[in-house]
């Protein structure tokens, strides 16, 4: 699903939401390429959403009721435009927060080097 | 900008995939606008930017997109459908069991016992045999599909 230079696809499994819904937070409205491409400059290029795994997330976040979608005609193509409903926005922080939470206890885990006893 | 006919192309591709959701057909127009946008910038001719930008998006095919999307919006769904089946199933195999030996034991008589059985029967004949042969039918068009 991600093609990633430096995390393994499976460390990145399941922060696809989480990282859209704070885009979008910070962000009136975006459309896929933009998000991808957000998200690749944001990271350093560390991580680069594939296509294949950022619609079904869009969707699904949408058929779910937490994002919204306005379609707009953009020279010859339509562009849907994502951006957060009411219940979306509520969801930004705990999603924010049980990601660091991980984040603190991958610290805690892997953090102090570890030294078998010899 | 790509121009209506380039968009055309894009357009037949994604169908010739077989790509049917409208709503992610947009969006899979518009991405591959904007990366194929991105190599007619770098002076990559129209015929090879659209090779290079299926290889990006969608190197295991756009239908594949679809298939996760579908998977996704339908696992719940799914999985509550194959609860109810599969809780429907046991208690009419448990019903048809249970008629079977109270009347065997001689607790319930012929008529009563039997009524038992059928209401099994009948609830197995209107969940479990439905959703299976649904099921085969969903089995064999896959394989339509494929071949």
């Amino acid at each position: 699903m991600y093609i990633c230079p430096m995390y393994s696809r499976e460390l990145l499994k399941g922060i696809l939401k989480p990282i859209i819904l704070k885009l979008l937070s910070e962000n009136d409205r975006m459309y896929g390429y933009e998000i991808a491409q957000t998200i690749k400059k944001l990271s350093d290029d560390k991580i680069l959403v594939k296509e294949g795994s950022l619609y079904p997330a869009l969707h699904t976040l949408t058929k779910e009721g937490h994002l919204s979608v306005e379609s707009a005609r953009v020279g010859n193509r339509i562009r849907k435009y994502y951006s957060l409903t009411a219940n979306g926005k509520k969801q930004v922080v705990p999603a924010m927060n049980e990601l660091l939470a991980f984040s603190d206890t991958l610290q805690t885990l892997f953090g102090p080097k570890i030294t078998l006893p010899t | 900008m790509i121009n209506t006919q380039q968009l055309n192309i894009i357009k037949g591709q994604l169908l010739e995939a077989g790509v049917v959701r409208i709503p992610l057909q947009d969006d899979l127009i518009d991405h591959m606008g904007c990366v194929i946008e991105e190599y007619l910038n770098d002076g990559v001719p129209f015929d090879e930017a659209i090779e290079m930008a299926k290889e990006r998006i969608a190197p295991n095919g756009f239908k594949t997109i679809e298939n996760d999307l579908n998977y996704l919006l339908t696992i719940n769904r799914n999985t509550m459908i194959r609860k109810i089946v599969f809780i429907l199933g046991y208690v009419s195999v448990l019903e048809i069991i249970m008629a079977i030996a109270l009347y065997t034991g001689q607790i319930l008589d012929r008529e009563v016992s039997g009524l038992i059985a059928m209401g099994g029967l009948f609830l197995f004949s209107v969940s479990v045999v439905p959703y299976f042969f649904y099921q085969q039918y969903r089995k064999s068009l896959h394989k339509l599909q494929q071949s």
